[in-house]
């Protein structure tokens, strides 16, 4: 999956979170939704079914910045443990 | 020194604006020079040199001292050459394509040859000593029986050590049992004869990462508590999961204040690794099924003779390293081989069965007794688990739920329980529990709405049906020969870590699936199986609300309402 289609899907699940809307995904090419979720968003939810599947079925991970021991669900992210040794970035 | 650092500064002085070549030849030169007087001349050098252009190409003395030709380090006098097996012929050198030998000290294994018995064992045809290494397991250890299938396995895991190169996966070997049954004995026999054996008793992370990276040792790691080890996460149980598997790194923080890219430093870890251990790995454990297990047997009243030691196992290293030698001169491959293991197990046995058609056919059949025990003895373990039981169950009943896409709990549990005392019947909401485990989907569906698995499909059903079904064995009971009594006992310590809310069944636990089983199911259906289990008593055996459904009908026909198809 490249990098934009990640963030293309991540954006989308994120939206949906906010409005309450539930997904599960149904392999091999289904997706079930429940909650307030109208045609709109089920249309924007159909066209990007093939990167929301492969993003709740595979989701990627990417290892901590400093010593990739621990892996997050979104990139440029530091480990507790490093965190706790070296400063988080935000401290630095 | 001081007259050392006058000197090479000059050099530095002397080479600004040379080029590459002279540079290069320059720096051979002083390297040579400057042995006299210091043990690392090279880095003295280079030191020096170091922030000048870099002369082309780059030859690295402290390089990783295997791969490019080069065999292994021989003796001869007081000083290291590398065994070069290159363009047809085998050589002795000084220096290989820029590299040097390191210096004993810096060495971690005890056990090298000298040139003379390298050549003494070329001259004599570079012959493997499979025969010899049999004969010194056979004589060294009290294997479980058969021991000589066993001996033959070890002897074959040993010759393998010098061909890792030749294969994707390496089989762990694990001795376990309770003290005193000579666990590290017998590894001690495994491990001396094999390639750059290394044996610490105190393994420390920093150091071992290194020398598997640089030398690729043949470890030994004698640990008390396995599982505990394992489920601690530490940097050795990161090494033994990774030692499997040819492209197998370690990821490592070194120099957190470098700049990025410089910051993290990647070992690799395949290599051929030996565990002995008291207390087993768990049969859930991802370990379990990269490793030859052996339980060591009680010595009874069998002679044990001391254990082996390094300078005892030279001759051989020195025929083993002939043999491998040779075979690279001579552009010998080890031939391609079938064999019935599936799955993991066919992983661990490939390159054991390979090398054994090229040395000796005799004792394939022999090896693949032994492990085709060893898979049987395993699969035994699981077949009492309740996910073995409704894998095996779903097969059995799957006419049933052909006809509706669905096998329901109850029915399933039905077939389960005919013919078992009361005592060992399973619930419909204990398959629930199981069917999560076994990562299988499923819900709440019918009327009155009794809990389902979903339908997995003929072919998956079968190949969990195959995966924790024991076949019979073809000599029927398992009596092996002459070994009355003396056969290894397994030491089973999986129960401990086994959650059984049913509490004091039986000869039945809940143990989660083999870890490949995780391997080719849908990772989002394990996440449903690490969710809390057992929770009782929800109506009629029902198995807590799953998220999950959508049979083959179609979602939100019956169970649980409000979910849409997109």
């Amino acid at each position: 999956m490249m990098a934009t289609d990640h963030t293309l899907a991540r954006d989308l699940l994120r939206l949906l979170r906010e409005r309450g809307v539930e997904l599960r995904p149904d392999p091999p090419d289904r997706i079930l939704v429940k909650g307030p979720v109208d045609d709109d968003l089920v249309d924007r939810i159909r066209a990007a079914k093939p990167l929301l599947l492969q993003y709740l079925t595979e989701r990627p991970t990417w290892p901590c910045t400093r010593c990739g021991q621990f892996s997050f669900g979104d990139p440029e992210q530091v480990c507790y443990w490093c965190r706790r040794t070296e400063g988080s970035p935000r401290h630095a | 020194m001081e007259a050392v650092g006058r000197a090479v500064r000059r050099l530095r002085e002397l080479l600004a604006g040379a080029d590459p070549l002279t540079r290069q030849l320059c720096r051979d030169g002083a390297i040579r020079r400057l042995k006299i007087v210091t043990s690392s001349p090279a880095k003295v050098v280079d030191a020096a040199l170091s922030d000048m252009a870099p002369a082309e190409p780059v030859l690295e003395t402290a390089a990783d001292t295997f791969g490019g030709g080069i065999i292994d380090v021989v003796r001869e006098g007081d000083k290291l050459r590398w065994l070069v097996a290159q363009d047809g012929r085998v050589s002795f050198e000084d220096e290989h394509e820029g590299r040097e030998p390191w210096a004993r000290v810096g060495l971690p294994w005890k056990t090298i040859p000298t040139a003379e018995d390298v050549k003494a064992a070329l001259e004599a045809g570079g012959r493997a000593p499979f025969r010899e290494l049999v004969d010194l397991h056979q004589a060294r250890t009290v294997l479980p029986e058969p021991s000589s299938g066993w001996a033959a396995l070890l002897a074959a895991w040993t010759l393998g050590t010098y061909l890792l190169d030749m294969f994707e996966y390496w089989p762990l070997l694990l001795f376990d049992g309770p003290p005193e049954r000579g666990k590290t004995r017998a590894a001690k026999a495994v491990l001396w004869p094999a390639f750059r054996g290394a044996y610490t008793p105190s393994p420390r992370a920093a150091t071992i990462f290194r020398d598997r990276a640089r030398h690729r040792i043949s470890l030994l790691l004698d640990i008390e508590d396995l599982p505990k080890m394992l489920e601690r996460g530490d940097d050795i149980a990161d090494l033994l999961l990774c030692s499997f598997e040819r492209d197998g790194v370690i990821r490592r923080c070194t120099r957190p204040d470098a700049e990025p890219e410089k910051q993290i430093e990647t070992f690799a870890a395949y290599g051929a690794t030996i565990v002995a251990t008291n207390k087993p790995a768990r049969d859930t454990s991802p370990l379990a099924s990269r490793c030859i297990r052996i339980s060591m047997p009680e010595a009874g009243r069998k002679l044990v003779p001391n254990a082996l030691r390094p300078d005892e196992a030279l001759i051989l290293r020195a025929r083993c390293l002939a043999w491998r030698a040779q075979m690279e001169a001579d552009g010998t491959g080890l031939p391609g081989v079938d064999t019935e293991f599936r799955g993991r197990l066919r992983d661990l046995a490939v390159p054991l069965l390979r090398i054994l058609h090229h040395v000796s056919p005799d004792h394939v059949q022999a090896v693949e007794h032994v492990l085709g025990e060893a898979d049987r003895s395993r699969r035994e373990e699981f077949a009492t688990s309740w996910e073995a039981m409704v894998a095996i169950a779903l097969w059995q009943t799957r006419d049933k739920a052909l006809r509706s896409g669905r096998a329901y709990c109850q029915d399933v549990a039905a077939h389960l329980n005919d013919g078992l005392p009361d005592s060992d019947h399973l619930s419909a909401q204990q398959v629930g529990v199981a069917r999560r485990a076994l990562g299988l989907r499923g819900g709440k569906g019918g009327s009155p709405p009794r809990a389902y698995i979903l339908w997995p499909g003929d072919e998956q059903a079968k190949a969990l049906h195959d995966r924790y079904h024991t076949p019979p064995s073809p000599e029927g009971p398992r009596t092996p020969e002459g070994s009355e009594g003396s056969e290894a006992t397994p030491t089973n310590t999986s129960s401990s870590d086994a959650s059984d809310p049913g509490g004091g069944r039986k000869g039945r636990k809940q143990v989660g699936s083999p870890q490949d089983l995780h391997e080719t199911l849908n990772p989002s259906d394990a996440s449903d199986a690490s969710g809390p289990s057992g929770a009782p008593g929800k109506g009629g055996g029902g198995e807590g609300p799953d998220l999950w459904t959508g049979g083959p009908e179609g979602p939100g026909r019956d169970g649980v309402e409000g979910w849409r198809s997109v």
